[in-house]
């Protein structure tokens, strides 16, 4: 070992400390809560001037931070949950400066939960702009997307007072047990599917009712271009065709008033070239409980008829709403991308896809497995 | 030079293989699997696993190396086998070669924690802290370092792990866990080359394999490969999760792909729901640990190689001003990543393939030389 007294480690000692003074400056982004704003969430809609995109940024107030639900008379801070601040620009940058300048606290984008796009803004306006949040480093890819017509604050003040804001979202999306049909879309699976050849993206859509924000339609989306949005009822049969339905009901009155619920499925998409001729086929295989039936026990017999009406409808509502994308040539359930991933050199023959998905022919499948309730009597 | 008394501290076989494969995962974060999916699309896996076998092949021509003196360094005994000019000119490739490293390792994870967490720091900042807390980790030396590798190291594969099942519950294409048979050879070779950049770092065990406790040393092989093999398996199972998240085509547009994935992972009601950025910090650690062992490994070769006496901490804290003034001029991580990709990787792999070529067919040729070289550094008392 050296001498611990040598001239050497004095050095040694010395460099060390000048660098640990030089380099060793502490944390530059450390803030304190009080001088920062958690954006919550953003919207983005077109700006009057044409280029331009004016996007909100909706902060909650210590009001709607301390809100908490069953716990109203807590003695929480009152007045709005949220207050919007908007800033405009040709970019999220410009729009963010501005937004920035009317506040003297820093907007922060970590905590930002929702992402609201409006069905107005251009093709253009929308890549972009998926380009740069994806670029964003603060802000996760984890929050939630959603497509709207209505204005930013409509949307927004329409969530019930004595929900927390951040975890109003999460149960309006992700909920398998609230919810009919499973439509969220995070921000990494919106830009996932804008970056994968052979999808289309579809964004479940906000609409603004007395008891909160709606969720039971889809818009479709071809590229980043907004075709159309969805009816509740063709959205059902996109959630059945896209193995998204968790609750739906089924009802038979011909077959003893059979009610089926808690239809569940999964589905699978295939393409491939039979033949020299593209043949796609999309599989679905769902689970469901035999909740009441004018007989009040079931025999085997029944269970089976009833199986196989319900696979036959479920088959002809997946079989409509694919009808439905082809006549808007919107690949919603990725039958091009099933091909690229199975044989990609066929699929690169195919330059552009959207000239061959409405004239592709898609064979649907259908099975059904009914759990019978009335097994103990 | 240095003599034995300076390599009295011994580690054990277990140590030794922690030390030279600790930076494979590390240096993950930054690539994998891009270069693999970007070249060969989904048969991705098989480059993968065709790189595990040239790191295990060249693994052992190194160590092949390392029995022929295995109680001095290559820097150590160099001079005396192939002649003082060839020493000089592999002691500074071996130093240039490790500071490049070291420097591009901090300049990715410095702007991956720059862009993430602390958009307002200068990456000078944060550069700066990573590469002191690596000196800080090298400055007592190998056992030191071998010891705070393995309790900081093992946690955070235990981690790995817990992740990556973890981000099992994102997987929305589950068909593409099945490997496809569709295989073109020359885009899966592209892609095993490129990817390959990932495991360059082991050349240090030139200098570490003698710091093996006597008698341990077939043993630290055994583990040094067999943790190799672990390594492979973890980022197999990390390639089959990103690849069933994301698909191929979005694999090429993330930044940092396995960073991204980390960041998808949202657990609703957990008390931390940003579980994936809690990793990403605990990443840093894997860093840290790369660079300290780039660093104690180039203090010693400095040491070695000087021509007057020069004590460690001396050559540790030169080497470590040599870092944080070599992370200085790279204006992105790009620049870092170019320098790995055209530089640091065909160079890696010459070394790993020529420097232990050059030394066995001299030491054949030379027999009675390298019998006295190891008489030479004979195996002295140990501690």
């Amino acid at each position: 070992m050296a001498n611990p007294h040598s001239w050497r480690r004095v050095v040694a000692w010395a460099l060390l400390l000048a660098l640990s003074l030089g380099a060793l400056t502490g944390c530059w982004d450390d803030k304190s809560l009080d001088t920062r704003t958690l954006v919550l969430a953003m919207g983005f809609y077109p700006a009057r001037q044409p280029g331009e995109v004016a996007v909100y940024f909706a902060v909650p107030t210590p009001a709607g931070l301390t809100s908490d639900s069953g716990s109203s008379s807590s003695g929480g801070a009152s007045g709005p949950p949220l207050i919007i601040l908007q800033g405009v620009g040709h970019s999220i940058g410009q729009a963010f400066s501005a937004a920035q300048a009317s506040t003297n606290r820093d907007l922060y984008l970590g905590h930002t939960v929702f992402l609201l796009f409006s069905t107005k803004l251009s093709p253009f306006m929308l890549r972009r702009l998926v380009n740069a949040l994806d670029r964003i480093g603060t802000l996760d890819k984890t929050p939630f997307v959603a497509a709207t017509s209505a204005p930013f604050a409509a949307v927004l003040g329409t969530i019930p007072q004595e929900h927390f804001p951040p975890l109003y979202y999460e149960e309006l999306f992700s909920c398998t047990t609230c919810q009919q049909l499973m439509l969220g879309v995070r921000f990494w699976q919106m830009s996932d599917r804008l970056w994968t050849p052979g999808v289309d993206l579809v964004l479940p859509v906000l609409k603004p009712t007395r008891q909160g924000p709606a969720v039971d339609e889809v818009a479709l989306y071809r590229n980043t271009r907004y075709v159309a949005t969805l009816t509740p009822k063709e959205t059902t049969a996109y959630g059945i065709a896209a193995g998204r339905s968790r609750k739906t009901s089924l009802f038979f009155p011909r077959l003893w008033d059979a009610n089926l619920d808690f239809v569940a499925d999964k589905a699978r998409v295939s393409t491939e070239v039979v033949h020299g001729r593209l043949q796609a086929t999309l599989a679905i295989h769902a689970t469901a409980t035999l909740e009441s039936i004018a007989t009040a026990t079931e025999t085997a017999g029944q269970v089976a008829r009833i199986s196989r009406r319900a696979a036959r409808l479920l088959a002809d509502e997946a079989a409509a709403f694919v009808r439905l994308s082809q006549r808007d040539d919107v690949d919603a359930l990725g039958f091009g991308r099933a091909l690229a991933w199975a044989q990609p050199q066929v699929f690169a023959r195919y330059r552009h896809w959207h000239r061959v998905y409405p004239h592709l022919t898609v064979a649907v499948r259908a099975s059904i497995t009914v759990n019978r309730l009335g097994d103990l009597r | 030079m240095a003599t034995m008394s300076d390599r009295m501290p011994r580690i054990s076989a277990g140590q030794f293989a922690t030390m030279i494969t600790a930076g494979y995962l590390g240096l993950g974060i930054f690539y994998f699997p891009r270069p693999l999916v970007e070249d060969a699309g989904r048969v991705g896996l098989y480059g993968l696993w065709l790189d595990g076998l040239a790191a295990f092949l060249l693994m052992k021509l190194i160590f092949a190396m390392g029995r022929l003196i295995p109680n001095e360094t290559l820097s150590g005994f160099s001079a005396a086998l192939l002649s003082k000019p060839v020493s000089w000119l592999l002691a500074l490739y071996t130093i240039v070669y490790h500071l490049a490293l070291a420097i591009s390792a901090v300049v990715l994870f410095s702007f991956v924690l720059g862009n993430i967490f602390l958009p307002s720091t200068p990456i000078w900042a944060i550069s700066g802290a990573l590469t002191l807390t690596s000196a800080y980790m090298a400055y007592g030396g190998v056992l030191a370092l071998a010891r705070t590798l393995q309790a900081s190291y093992i946690p955070l594969l235990v981690l790995t792990i817990f992740s990556v099942s973890m981000a099992t519950l994102s997987i929305r294409h589950p068909s593409l866990l099945l490997p496809t048979t569709d295989v073109s050879l020359l885009p899966l070779v592209d892609g095993a080359y490129h990817q390959f950049v990932i495991f360059i770092g082991f050349q240090l065990s030139v200098t570490l394999y003698p710091f093996v406790k006597n008698g341990e040393q077939r043993q630290a092989e055994r583990y040094s490969v067999l943790a190799l093999a672990g390594i492979v398996l973890a980022l197999s199972l990390e390639y089959e999760v990103i690849m069933a998240v994301f698909g191929p085509d979005a694999i090429d547009r993330l930044r940092w792909p396995l960073a991204s994935t980390y960041r998808i992972i949202s657990l609703s009601g957990f008390y931390i729901s940003k579980l994936g950025t809690l990793l990403i910090v605990l990443w840093t650690i894997v860093i840290v640990a790369f660079v300290a062992v780039r660093l104690w490994c180039l203090a010693h070769d400095l040491s070695a190689m000087a021509p007057r006496r020069l004590s460690y901490e001396l050559a540790l804290g030169l080497m470590t001003l040599a870092t944080i003034l070599g992370t200085l001029p790279f204006p992105n991580a790009k620049v870092a990543n170019l320098l790995n990709e055209h530089y640091l990787l065909p160079l890696g792999l010459a070394y790993l393939v020529l420097v232990p070529g050059t030394v066995m067919v001299v030491g054949k040729l030379r027999p009675q030389a390298t019998r006295q070289l190891r008489a030479r550094h004979e195996p002295g008392p140990e501690v």
